[in-house]
């Protein structure tokens, strides 16, 4: 275990200014012949290690990102939600020790002329959405944040069930006032798992979606018990 | 979840944004402790409630109230069921970022609960005052705060000075595609600046040369597309902190002069010391 680092706003600037000069560096060479120097080692006073990154396979698809999803949740359980967010934590780990992951999964076969925008998208986290959907490992850690709140005796089951289709990915994680509200969350989630139909019907989740958002406007759920959050389920599912 | 000024009930909520119960109220007294570094925060305060019927609701255990918070930067919202009028709410593990909304909700909390405020405006038929489980009796106004480190960020932070020979003598120019905030300027006046930088009148810069910079800075913010750029982040977070909303109305001059504290006013200052 050592310190987490994360970059200094100089290195950070230097790096988003200047991603293409560095195509180079993103496809081939990296940039550990630039980290020893400057300010890309500042330590968070949590510590990690590191190892288990280089297990993250690039390959697409639920498997993969779910196995991803928790490896990273894992690895870097001792982030905060807050210290999540910040860009420069996400630049160094996508730049230094997350490099081979991001590539792969990210630029291998991506046309030149659109290398430098996937690059902007997928190893900077400036915004929240690029935090969350976007950027290579930040992505992951959210996943696996998200899903562990949502169920967190199995959140591999709800990463599963959350990872399975991108439409149920956006409404339940990108459509964050549905997401946040736990209880409401862990009744969807657990319907899921219950209901193959709507665990497979893109047009069903979507009339169920449409018909939870109806009937919940305006109502304060969370006074709900248990059961009748889950028959209020069963019912816009119907 | 929070209660927006523009949702629409089928039923009489009171609140400060409809007239269902006339001058009664229903807001809570707010302090705001954080120690952004640790990303730790404490939420204290109290709420008011004039209405003896909605406190009878509450009283009798047919109406809950509660706390909402919402922090969508760290994918956070919770509803705090209180057990008296005070409350003190503590997130030490970093679960608030951003902007984060804090509002007072009082639901039923059974079925069946009658709202029976003689307050209540008399266009409301009778079938309208029996609510459900989880029906809004009252909703506070959202009160906001700016979590985390970015608004106590100096704005000097967010410029950078170029040297650019193709600038006309005296002229600067802004540009707002990077990271920070350039002001491209040519050599000769890159060097003049420069040394004003390390001199006792460099808050001269501040009106001369920051001020139209924010300026443009928010007149660029008016339209998407720098959102993911840190000068965009660092004055948005600023401007929540300050309470100002950047939009087709907003005075641009004000709005600039709040974020760099008045910058106009240290000329006097300059001019004092150099009087000396």
């Amino acid at each position: 275990m050592s310190k987490l680092l994360y970059v200094g706003q100089q290195t950070a600037d230097f790096l988003s200014d200047n991603v293409e000069e560095h195509l180079n560096r993103y496809m081939e060479s990296g940039f550990e012949d630039l980290e020893p120097s400057g300010d890309w080692r500042i330590p968070l006073s949590i510590e990690a290690d590191l190892t288990p990154l280089e297990e993250l396979t690039p390959d697409k698809g639920r498997d993969a990102e779910v196995q991803n999803s928790m490896l990273v949740g894992l690895t870097l359980a001792s982030l905060t939600p807050s210290l999540a967010r910040e860009n420069r934590v996400w630049i160094r780990l996508s730049h230094i020790e997350g490099i081979a992951y991001a590539r792969e999964r990210w630029l291998r076969n991506v046309p030149q002329e659109r290398m430098a925008q996937a690059i902007r998208t997928h190893f900077f986290a400036s915004t929240w959405t690029q935090c969350r959907d976007d950027h290579a490992l930040s992505r992951l850690w959210w996943n696996h944040h998200i899903a562990s709140a949502i169920q967190p005796d199995d959140p591999e089951q709800a990463l599963r069930l959350i990872l399975s289709r991108a439409d149920i990915r956006s409404n339940l994680i990108e459509r964050a006032r549905v997401g946040t509200r736990l209880p409401l969350a862990r009744a969807i989630v657990k319907r899921l798992e219950r209901d193959a139909r709507l665990a497979a019907s893109e047009s069903a989740f979507r009339n169920f979606m449409k018909a939870l958002n109806i009937r919940a406007a305006g109502a304060q759920l969370e006074m709900w018990d248990e059961e009748r959050m889950d028959r209020f389920i069963e019912q816009c599912a119907e | 979840m929070l209660i927006r000024p523009t949702t629409a009930f089928a039923h009489p909520v009171l609140s400060p944004h409809t007239d269902d119960y006339g001058d009664r109220i229903f807001d809570i007294s707010l302090e705001v402790e954080e120690a952004p570094e640790a990303g730790e925060v404490v939420l204290s305060g109290h709420y008011v409630l004039d209405d003896d019927a909605v406190e009878e609701l509450i009283r009798s255990s047919q109406a809950t109230v509660g706390i909402v918070i919402e922090s969508l930067e760290t994918y956070f919202q919770r509803f705090v069921p209180l057990s008296g009028t005070t409350f003190t709410l503590e997130f030490k593990r970093g679960e608030l970022r951003g902007r984060v909304a804090i509002q007072a909700i009082i639901a039923a909390a059974e079925d069946g609960a009658v709202l029976r405020s003689p307050h209540i405006a008399p266009d409301y038929p009778d079938h309208t005052r029996a609510l459900q489980a989880g029906h809004v009796v009252a909703a506070s106004s959202i009160h906001w705060f700016e979590a985390g480190l970015d608004k106590l960020l100096p704005m000097e932070s967010i410029f950078r000075l170029i040297a650019n020979d193709e600038m006309e003598d005296g002229m600067f120019q802004i540009e707002l595609d990077t990271e920070a905030i350039q002001i491209e300027v040519n050599r000769k006046l890159y060097d003049t600046i420069y040394g004003i930088r390390g001199s006792s009148i460099r808050d001269i810069l501040l009106p001369s040369l920051f001020l139209p910079a924010v300026m443009n800075a928010l007149d660029a913010m008016r339209t998407s597309g720098n959102e993911g750029l840190r000068w965009h982040r660092v004055i948005e977070a600023r401007c929540s902190n300050e309470g100002i909303t950047i939009d087709a109305n907003t005075d641009l001059a004000w709005a600039a002069q709040r974020l760099l504290e008045g910058p106009v006013g240290l000329l006097g200052t300059l001019f004092n010391e150099e009087d000396k």
